[in-house]
């Protein structure tokens, strides 16, 4: 070995060694803060919760563990591809755990669990419709991406539409979407982890950015995807222990815990019975067709197809995450009612004026707290946490993706060949840095906010941009590069602009009395515009470039069904 | 699966594909796998947000009467049940056949040169 790659390998080693002491320090400086902030004062409407010691160990070993990871996948990483993609190399059912990571966050876990026990049966509406994606991802999506794709979804729109214009407008939505969905994320964090933790509400939001910049910018998507391995893994457990305890609570019969539900629920209604959220149809549909689209268009999940071999693979890995989607879908019904009938009422988790503990979002803690004390409560807010992180990393390594492949080096680039490559790898890290910059500063600006309306609009962006443009790309000939630019900007405006003349932004943000626009979710609205958008100006373009495009969708169809010249196709 | 150099890429190794019978074949039967597929999982997921929307009586009927399930809770485990069901169908037992089907065409493309 030279000198001069001694020296390399040396500052990579001291780079790792000095991520891990980085980390082990945000974890020391945790929980002294902890225990500084532990008997703190109530902040933005979130009641801190005492130093819970059994949480920061299992959250610590998660840490510690996953940084010894992604200092053995830094030294894997060594091309473009390694980072963006871990080489293609990992194993269907492993990416398969990882995908149903991605999209089981906190918000999944927490949220759904709080819908049911607030609003009872209709808060099985969200698990409806997140099952109804997913297949649609798997029949339309996984293979057809896989043989046409490079790294992201956009590496498929520019296949044989004008890659100088389709990818920056792309990519604009994409970092939309990735952005909106890190911020809410974040603030959602830090306020759990003050709950959960006890810690501060700033330790918590830079904990977990300074953790996902270290995991990304070092281990790309092979650390990324092992962090959400493992916590999928946990959060497996977690929940399957959960739901045992609480059937062993009721002597295994399932009626004894729905019948509970139903004699303790507060509601106008039974628990069992729909109609205590939603009150009017177009809500209704609304949401389902918001939840089926939006998941469709998340980049940082599509992206996770392309970690595969090959379009077998892909396919096989949006099965294994279907299947475990599904078997954690079910348990949240369970939880869900059984927090019902454990926790309403309870004095032991309510406050002295009625309220619950915490807010809504600790239901699926009180019951971990009730069934199994501390440490179980320790175990599931460790895995909350844990959640968290490997969500946000998955975004960074997205938006990375977006920023140094479809912006940088498909569009602005001037260098070629290896130097090229190196300037995107510098622009990948620069990015990763970048977003984790941004999560601070907007998790402090956003910190007393209602971000619900943010994670709103990053479903309907991504419902209405990003899933009509690329199921017309894959499935319609007819699209050309002017109907997909019409497409995604209608798709954009109208959901940005009916989401702020809606009732979250209009009414509870800018204090307005009534909404302009009556629908929380637009996207029964903007879906359609999209493709009608996506449609009409296909139609009417008849340049010669849209003569060459329709011409080549013939030869898209053999190589995204064959996948013959996987590689080869998307140097485009 | 393999690549090919920058020569195969080219019209007449994607028009010489496309001409083979076994292509065609695997195309239709893709395209047909897909149609049932989707029509199915649609259909359900359709129906029951309808019945959600515009039938909540429906929806809020317990079955059986004699206990506290109403099908709002039925219509969600039926949900992930089928999404789980068609897609192992899909990924695990057709797209065996089909890959099966495509490194046949792939023998055949590659075994010309």
């Amino acid at each position: 070995m030279n000198y001069k790659k001694k020296c390399l390998v040396m500052i990579r080693h001291n780079i790792i060694a000095r991520s891990i002491f980085l980390g082990c320090l945000v974890g020391l400086v945790s929980l002294l803060s902890g225990t500084v902030y532990a008997e703190g004062a109530i902040t933005g409407g979130v009641v801190k919760q005492p130093l819970n010691l059994t949480a920061i160990a299992i959250f610590s070993s998660f840490v510690v563990t996953t940084l010894l990871i992604t200092a053995w996948a830094a030294k894997k990483t060594q091309t473009n591809r390694d980072f963006y993609t871990a080489g293609g190399g990992i194993p269907a059912w492993q990416n398969g755990v990882a995908i149903s990571g991605d999209f089981l966050s906190a918000a999944t876990m927490l949220g759904m669990t709080s819908a049911i026990y607030t609003f009872g049966a209709d808060g099985l509406l969200l698990i409806i419709g997140t099952l109804g994606a997913w297949p649609v991802v798997l029949f339309l999506i996984a293979e057809r991406l896989r043989n046409l794709g490079r790294f992201t979804f956009i590496d498929v729109l520019s296949y044989r539409l004008d890659s100088g214009l389709i990818r920056p407008l792309a990519a604009i939505a994409s970092l939309c979407v990735l952005i909106f969905y890190l911020i809410a994320q974040l603030v959602g964090a830090g306020k759990l982890v003050e709950l959960l933790f006890g810690l501060d509400y700033l330790i918590a939001v830079t904990s977990v950015s300074l953790l996902m910049v270290v995991y990304v910018a070092l281990g790309g998507m092979l650390a990324a995807t092992w962090v959400q391995f493992i916590k999928a893994f946990l959060l497996i457990v977690g929940g399957t222990l959960l739901a045992v305890l609480l059937l062993g609570h009721f002597d295994f019969r399932l009626n004894a815990i729905i019948d509970k539900a139903v004699q303790a629920y507060p509601g106008d209604r039974p628990v069992v019975e729909v109609g205590q959220w939603l009150k009017n149809p177009i809500s209704m549909l609304s949401v389902g067709v918001s939840l089926l689209f939006g998941f469709i268009g998340l980049p940082h999940v599509l992206m996770r197809l392309f970690t595969v071999k090959d379009a077998a693979s892909s396919r096989k890995s949006a099965f294994y995450a279907i299947a475990i989607i599904g078997y954690f879908q079910l348990l949240i019904v369970l939880i869900g009612f059984g927090a019902v009938a454990l926790i309403v009422g309870n004095p032991d988790y309510h406050s002295a004026d009625g309220s619950i503990l915490g807010g809504g979002n600790m239901v699926i803690l009180h019951v971990a707290h009730m069934l199994g004390g501390n440490v179980l409560f320790g175990f599931i807010a460790a895995v909350t946490f844990a959640t968290i992180l490997a969500v946000v990393s998955g975004l960074t390594i997205s938006a990375a993706a977006t920023i140094a492949h479809d912006l940088y080096s498909s569009t602005f680039a001037k260098a070629e060949g290896i130097q090229k490559e190196k300037t995107e790898r510098l622009i990948s890290k620069l990015t990763v840095v970048g977003m984790g910059l941004i999560a601070i500063i907007f998790g402090l600006l956003f910190e007393h906010q209602n971000v619900i309306f943010i994670s709103n609009m990053s479903l309907a962006i991504a419902g209405s941009c990003n899933a009509p443009v690329l199921l017309a790309s894959l499935y319609w000939g007819g699209l050309t590069t002017r109907g997909a630019v019409a497409g995604i900007i209608i798709g954009l405006l109208s959901s940005v602009v009916l989401i702020i003349l809606g009732p979250q932004v209009w009414v509870e943000v800018l204090g307005n009395e009534a909404p302009v626009f009556p629908y929380t979710y637009p996207t029964l609205i903007s879906i359609p515009l999209a493709f009608f958008g996506l449609w009409f100006f296909s139609k009417i373009d008849k340049s010669e470039r849209a003569a060459t495009e329709r011409s080549k969708f013939d030869d898209q169809v053999v190589l995204s069904e064959t996948g013959f010249a996987v590689s080869d196709a998307v140097n485009h | 699966m393999q690549s090919v150099d920058s020569d195969r890429k080219s019209q007449d190794f994607i028009q010489s594909v496309k001409k083979r019978p076994l292509y065609s074949a695997l195309v239709s039967k893709r395209k047909k796998i897909r149609r049932v597929m989707m029509t199915i999982m649609m259909l359900v997921f359709f129906t029951v947000q309808l019945l959600w929307a515009f039938f909540p009586n429906v929806v809020n009927t317990l079955v059986p009467g004699n206990t506290s399930f109403s099908l709002a809770i039925w219509f969600t485990v039926f949900i992930v049940i089928i999404a789980i069901l068609l897609s192992w169908v899909y990924a695990l037992v057709l797209g065996p056949k089909l890959d099966r089907m495509n490194d046949e065409l792939q023998k055949e493309v590659f075994g010309d040169d």
